[in-house]
């Protein structure tokens, strides 16, 4: 298998049918070349890193791929194929956009530079004086451009279809709210009808509005996958229902009257109610409704948050003292790629001295079989004294980077003007000694002869750095990796971990351990090209400028100084939010529509507020209903402002088709329009808080919204409960709770066990029970803790005839008291819960409990 | 009584056949098949393709399962025959697979493999047309595709009718007249009863623990099918690597036991749906399994010594080890013991019709009538009818080749209705199907036609005996007959309508296979470049299958059938371990077999005693039958969300 590290699987796809090939094609990159094996004349599309060889034309921008013509290919030139690919390519894509009304600025510029320097590169050509050299450059750097077009613009194609994923999704509140405002109906069918109704109807016009179903096929698909999910969903939580009742149902706690199911089941009615009074005002509902569509029709015109592709500057240091000049390094310090440095040798060398580093050094992202020879061979030679020495790295510098910069100058003092009669070697002292060299002597280093030109300072070289804190040495990559703990297999892999890494992380190579010599003096053996200067050659260079256009080509960093000092310029996605200034005021105004409207609907409805807390809709179940409310409001807001958008948008186009208008730039379509309509949601809700508290505590004047439970005193509790009953209630209560008490009669699940559940106290009338106490030895969960109390309950009359109180009186047997207090919470909640459920119980139960109990008489 | 008795007696006691039958067949079922045709099969066929999964019968479960629960929000009821029946026709619809479909044979013909070896051009116009004009525009509405379309409607119109029709002879002679209890009949007719009471009012504890016993089996799916299945199926979707708790679909360790145990395939299949369903089949058909499983694991490494099993080769894996096992012996063998199999149904057929036994008497001609009826005569003048149309299409397209008509006589008139009874009453006694492996590759290198067409033929070569099953399970939720005939009729036109419009825009979306496709695009050249090599077996070069099919050992396989069968009918053997014998010798997975053994013993000896054997058994078909439910949504569910990570990345380039 050892084939596997050096035969890779590229990209080569079938140019019939962009599929790749179905056996495994070779392909061995030997050097510059790539090999790749097929038995069939077939065309072929070649898709491998920066690459892109696609055959591509105005009318198939996707290109029918290359045929295998040895003469063709013999002559094939790569850079100028892939990016004339990319450059059709990526104007296919852009002038879909353009079509639907898209436009990304930084892109549509970068992709006219693309164009232009293709052009440049042309004239190079063409002129009277052909200058290939510079056309291949120009070229080198446009297809780094057009590379930078292409990825972005990809991903505007897919943030779409994200975007469409997102109101898909919010389409499914949208119509239910809608059936629910619009129709009401009552029928389940109807109300299904009414939602798909909806649902279709949305989807329709984001069919036809939305250019992700014309860019891309698969919203159609995400659409379906969507329906299947959501309904193999919902068949989940049934059956999970279902088996969650039949458990219960077994531990003995089936009877579903006394469950929470009906609690659950009271706070999903009280959204229901919630939907349903904004129907009963439908001039204030339909009012506010269209205020929201339209203040976030309003906040998608006037904002936008768009993404960017563009060089981000930074401003680092002062760099007083240093020389202007702009250096160009991977973070990791690996190789830089040979065609950035001839590119730029071409376009920049009349104005800058351009000049190189390269070193001699373990490289952990290469071929492990490779470097673990390699570094063996990572010796110093005496061969006089016969002396080895292992060091880390030898450093290649040219003399023209180390006249021009003064860290280097005071380092190497003469470097690049020695006589030797093999090329200068500098050792730190320290290595000098073990090495047994004097300065003239010869050294060795594998088959190459050096000889020792001289010490530089160690200290000063471990100090010396990078216009970005980097060191001057390199990294010792093998100690990065253990020091780091970093844990990745493949070379591709082992690099982005480093890349991920800041400076501080690296561990630089010992200065003691390495050797620096001429750059021309490594190339025959195994180096490594790492580090790019370009230093001005006039004080008056717009070095910022050049390092601007440089980053916009390269993927990482560019470093430069100029006279404001030192700074970073990296291209990559910047994130703008234009207009937000102008939306705030637009949201804030909304925020405080919603916050007025539903404060003044408590008012409005404090009648019908005190109604359903009558009814049993507790104070969070009332406050669930203005949320409710304000859901609705936030999705028809959301989504119809959307839609609304989409449509004007659609019609202005149309216009401008006619020659009436100039079509307005204005992008819904991108996943940030999705952002801000959630933003608009999101303030709508939140807006609901205080309104929704205070309906809460409306729900329950003058009484603590959480209910506390008094202190005991000498292992007794007594007391009332917030909460009256009527006395007629109170027979059919007796049975309910007996009822409920049973279902955890010797049963150690759930909060509390019961056992001699009795009644005392009897009131009988006409042979029939009116009412008792309750009473019953109950234990308290967690059982292991041994709480056990004699619990009773009783009734008290009021001053109002046939309303009474509700006294409980619960005596401690077992169990230390803390823990029987705390017990007791849980117990006392699922009482009151259960004199909740005992309001919505309809008529005939309540009919029902009542019999029972006067039977018990 | 014997135990043979006993056991079957407890299988016809699980669920008893109603008084009365009802039509099945109204509004909301046939909105109920739209629904699924427009959701369902673009779905499944997508699936395929992206993600190599359908979503299989779980739509079966969340099509009927949404019905109820919007009926019981209405307040109304549906009848168990409505449910069944929808039932029924989501199974139809959501069967439907992309190789069904034209998607794969305008792949096969222009596939490297197809084109390298010459095939291509062989392909008769009627499978794939060759003019590239016809792939231009990526749709199938084009003239040069109107014979491919009207052969699948042909194949699907000829076996749906056949099979309502044939299928139900079989199940009058096997389930009227033999009067076998259909073991895994009651799964899916208890689930669909399980569904049916929860609309209706919960008269009695039986009726309750029918839900509950539903519901405890799709909590257990759901759970072991996400351990099981959605796991791995969600870790691949989105870390682009599967991470399964348990191996799938079995560990093999044949590699490791070549030394102790040559020849033999060895493994575990860890999946709980396999113990489950060793709980449902009849213990001594499970019994019979493992015997037969025993059986090969001591014969085939004395096979392998004395070299009758020569191909084997050390270190190889199950389906290597199985399939040679299948060329060198067991290919000839199970054609023997099921001629044995078939030879003594007959027997027993003839048996039972001079038996005077009150149980084996033919039901009642009114419960008959009542159910849905056709006359016999009509049933066997179908058959030939049916038979002469195939055989006259089929020598049409082959241009009436000899060797090729008497193969189509052979499946026709010998092959077809003998292994159909086979398997009906296999299905009726234990819930088994009986098929000889390769036998259309035999008997078309046979033929001596030289060609790649005869492989496309509508062949009358067809098992009718699965559907007795299907019919038996109507019978015991009381659905009429007649209305899934009358279902049939009008499935037939939105299948074939919604596969050919959804193919067609599959295709439409972009090139099969491609990287839109991904699954596709892996396997679909793997699976031509195997058919490629089926189909030059009639192209008169060498082929394996005259390897391996042995008149010798045939013979011994019919030999040793017929002396088992006479030798455990001699001791009083169960009938049903006899089956489950030739079940374990048939070479199907062993793997299988141990988890349903394990839960066969489980269930007659832990959970039987238990609960009591009649209660037991049949609780058990529900507990299935919500076990696989609950598995088949979750594994739904997954594939949807694999669905939509795959679909959300689409341009290659």
């Amino acid at each position: 298998m050892q084939e596997n590290s050096v035969i890779y699987r590229p990209n080569l796809l079938n140019g019939a049918n962009d599929s790749g090939f179905p056996r495994a094609i070779g392909s061995t990159r030997l050097g510059e070349f790539s090999l790749n094996y097929y038995d069939r004349d077939t065309q072929w599309k070649y898709l491998l890193g920066g690459l892109r060889l696609l055959g591509s034309s105005p009318e198939k921008p996707g290109g029918e791929g290359f045929g295998y013509d040895r003469f063709d290919l013999a002559s094939f030139d790569t850079i100028r194929t892939s990016l004339h690919d990319y450059y059709v390519l990526n104007e296919s894509r852009l002038q879909a956009l353009r079509e639907r009304n898209i436009y990304n600025n930084s892109l549509e510029l970068m992709h006219a530079d693309t164009g232009a320097m293709i052009e440049e590169a042309m004239r190079a050509e063409t002129n009277t004086a052909p200058n290939p050299t510079l056309a291949r450059a120009q070229r080198t750097l446009a297809l780094a451009l057009a590379e930078h077009v292409y990825t972005p613009l990809r991903g505007i194609i897919d943030d779409m279809v994200k975007a469409v994923v997102i109101l898909l999704l919010l389409t499914i509140p949208f119509a239910f709210a809608m059936e629910r405002l619009v129709f009401n109906f009552t029928l389940i069918t109807r109300q299904i009808a009414g939602f798909a109704g909806f649902f279709l109807g949305t989807f329709g016009v984001l069919y036809f509005v939305h250019p992700a179903f014309r860019l891309a096929s698969t919203p159609m698909v995400i659409f379906l996958a969507f329906v299947i999910i959501l309904l193999s969903g919902i068949v989940v939580y049934l059956i999970m229902n279902k088996f969650r009742d039949e458990v219960k149902s077994m531990q003995g706690m089936g009877s579903t009257v006394h469950s929470r199911e009906a609690h659950r089941a009271t706070a999903m009615a009280a959204v229901l109610i919630g939907v349903s009074g904004m129907r009963n005002r439908p001039l204030k509902t339909g009012l506010t409704a269209i205020t929201v569509v339209l203040l976030t029709f309003t906040i998608l015109v006037f904002a936008s948050f768009t993404s960017k592709m563009g060089v981000r500057t930074t401003y680092r240091d002062r760099g007083a003292g240093v020389e202007n000049r702009i250096e160009i390094h991977k973070h990791t310090l690996l190789s830089v790629e040979k065609e950035v440095r001839e590119s730029l040798t071409a376009l920049y060398g009349d104005r800058y001295h351009l000049t190189a580093r390269n070193g001699v050094f373990y490289d952990i992202t290469k071929n492990l079989w490779n470097q673990v020879n390699f570094e063996r061979d990572l010796v110093l030679r005496n061969p006089t004294g016969n002396r080895l020495v292992q060091i880390e790295a030898i450093v290649g510098l040219m003399p023209g980077e180390v006249e021009r910069v003064a860290t280097l100058r005071a380092l190497l003092p003469g470097f690049g003007a020695e006589k030797t009669p093999s090329p200068p070697l500098y050792l730190s002292k320290a290595c000098a000694r073990d090495l047994r060299v004097a300065p003239g002597q010869e050294v060795l280093f594998q088959h190459k002869r050096f000889t020792f030109a001289g010490f530089f300072d160690a200290s000063r070289l471990q100090m010396a750095e990078n216009l970005d804190g980097s060191k001057v040495l390199p990294p010792n990559y093998k100690k990065t990796v253990q020091q780091n703990a970093l844990n990745a297999s493949g070379d591709n892999a082992m690099d982005s971990a480093l890349n991920n890494l800041d400076n501080n992380s690296f561990a630089w190579a010992t200065a003691d351990l390495t050797a620096i010599a001429p750059y021309d003096s490594l190339v025959d053996v195994e180096h490594v090209v790492n580090f790019i200067t370009l230093l001005p050659k006039s004080p008056t260079e717009n070095v910022g400028r050049t390092a601007e256009r440089i980053a916009r080509a390269f993927n990482y960093p560019v470093y430069a100084k100029d006279d404001a000092g030192i700074f970073q310029y990296f291209y990559t996605k910047t994130y703008s939010g234009s207009g937000m200034r102008d939306i705030l005021i637009p949201l804030l105004i909304g925020g405080l529509i919603i916050f007025s409207s539903l404060l003044g609907s408590i008012v409005d409805r404090e009648r019908e507020i005190f109604t359903f807390s009558a009814l049993g809709l507790s104070p969070p179940n009332v406050a669930a209903l203005f949320f409710a409310e304000s859901g609705v409001y936030a999705v028809i807001g959301g989504v119809g402002g959307y839609l609304v958008s989409q449509v004007v948008v659609k019609f202005l186009t149309l216009l401008a088709s006619f020659g009436f208008m100039t079509a307005p730039e204005m992008n819904f379509s991108s996943f940030s329009s999705v952002f801000t309509i959630l933003i608009v949601m999101t303030t709508i809700i939140l807006s609901t808080i205080y309104p929704a508290v205070k309906a809460g505590r409306s729900a329950n004047p003058g009484v603590n919204r959480a209910w506390k439970m008094p202190a005991p005193k000498n292992g007794k509790l007594s007391f009332k409960f917030p909460f009256t009953v009527s006395t007629q209630d109170f027979a059919g209560i007796i049975s309910f709770l007996h009822e409920h008490f049973d279902n955890h009669a010797d049963v150690a699940v759930g909060e509390f066990t019961v056992r001699d559940f009795r009644l005392t106290n009897k009131v009988v009338s006409g042979g029939k029970l009116e009412r008792a106490d309750i009473e019953a030895e109950v234990s308290l969960a967690p059982f292991d803790l041994g709480i056990g109390q004699h619990f009773r309950l009783s009734v008290v009359p009021t001053d109002l005839a046939g309303i009474d109180e509700v006294q409980v009186d619960l005596e401690k047997h077992s169990g230390t008291t803390t823990s029987w207090v705390r017990a007791n919470r849980d117990f006392i909640d699922d009482l009151r819960n259960q004199f909740l459920i005992w309001r919505s119980l309809p008529a005939e139960s309540v009919a029902k409990y009542r019999t029972q109990t006067e039977a018990l008489a | 009584m014997s135990k043979l008795d006993k056991e079957l007696e407890e299988f016809r006691n699980v669920m008893q056949v109603p008084d009365s039958f009802e039509d099945g067949f109204k509004l909301s079922s046939f909105v109920g098949t739209l629904f699924i045709a427009l959701v369902m099969i673009p779905g499944t066929l997508y699936m395929e393709l992206v993600a190599g999964m359908g979503v299989g019968a779980a739509a079966q479960w969340v099509t009927v399962i949404l019905f109820i629960e919007v009926v019981k929000r209405m307040n109304q009821k549906l009848s168990r025959a409505q449910i069944f029946l929808l039932f029924y026709m989501a199974g139809a619809i959501t069967a439907q697979s992309v190789h069904g479909t034209p998607l794969f044979t305008q792949f096969l013909v222009r596939s490297e493999a197809a084109i390298s070896s010459g095939i291509s051009t062989l392909i008769p116009s009627w499978v794939a047309p060759i003019d590239p004009a016809a792939y231009a525009g990526r749709t199938f509405f084009r003239p040069e595709w109107i014979p491919v379309l009207a052969l699948i409607a042909f194949k699907m119109l000829m076996s749906r009718v056949d099979n309502m029709v044939l299928s139900f002879g079989l199940f009058r002679v096997t389930n009227d007249i033999e009067r076998l209890p259909f073991p895994l009949a009651p799964i899916g007719a208890q689930g669909v009863m399980a569904l049916a009471e929860d609309l209706e009012e919960r008269k009695d504890e039986q009726s309750h623990l029918r839900w509950r016993i539903f519901a405890i089996g799709g909590a257990l799916g759901m759970v072991f099918g996400f351990l099981y299945m959605g796991w791995p199926t969600l870790t691949g979707a989105l870390f682009g690597k599967p991470y399964s708790i348990l191996p799938i679909p079995f560990t093999d360790f044949t590699p490791y036991t070549k030394n102790v145990l040559p020849a033999v395939a060895t493994g575990l299949s860890f999946d709980l749906g396999q113990f489950i369903l060793g709980m449902v089949m009849p213990f001594f058909a499970m019994v019979g399994t493992f015997i037969g499983l025993i059986v090969t694991f001591v014969a085939n490494p004395l096979l392998y010594k004395f070299h009758v099993l020569r191909t084997w080769q050390p270190g190889q894996t199950t389906v290597e080890t199985l399939f040679n096992n299948n060329i060198d012996l067991y290919f000839s063998l199970t054609i023997g013991i099921s001629l044995a199999v078939a030879a003594f149904g007959i027997i027993q057929l003839v048996r039972h019709a001079r038996s005077k036994d009150p149980d084996a008497m033919p039901v009642s001609e009114v419960h008959v009538k009542a159910r849905g009826n056709m006359p016999g005569k009509f049933i066997v003048f179908f058959y030939f009818i049916s038979m002469i149309v195939y055989i006259l299409v089929c020598g049409w397209l082959i241009h009436w080749h000899k060797g090729v008509m008497v193969v189509l006589l052979f499946f026709g008139f010998i092959y077809t209705p003998l292994f159909s009874y086979v398997t009906a009453r296999l299905e009726g006694l234990a819930g088994q199907v009986v098929e000889i492996p390769f036998i259309t590759q035999i008997a078309f290198i046979l033929s001596g036609y030289q060609g790649v067409a005869i492989w496309f033929l509508p062949i009358p070569k067809a098992n009718y005996g699965m559907m007795t099953v299907f019919y038996k399970q109507a019978e015991l939720t009381g659905t009429s007959f007649w209305s899934i005939w009358k279902a049939d009729f009008f499935l037939f036109p939105i299948i074939i309508l919604s596969v050919v419009c959804f193919s067609s825009f599959i295709w439409g979306i972009a090139e099969i296979p491609s990287g839109m496709y991904p699954y596709a695009q892996q396997i679909w050249d793997f699976e031509a470049r195997n058919a490629c090599l089926v189909y030059s077996s009639t192209l008169g070069e060498y082929s394996q299958f005259y390897e391996a099919l042995s008149g010798v050992k045939v013979a011994i396989g019919f030999g040793l059938g017929m002396l088992m069968f006479a030798a455990l009918s001699v001791v009083g053997a169960p009938i049903l371990l006899i089956y489950g014998v030739v079940r374990g010798l048939n070479q199907t997975l062993p793997h299988v077999v141990i988890p349903q053994i394990l839960g066969a013993l489980v269930g007659r000896y832990y959970f039987a005693k238990r609960f009591g054997s009649m209660k037991w058994r049949t609780w058990v078909p529900i507990l299935s039958a919500g076990y696989f439910c609950g598995a088949g949504l979750v594994a739904t569910f997954c594939i949807g969300i694999v669905f939509l990570t795959k679909a959300s990345s689409k341009l290659p380039f």
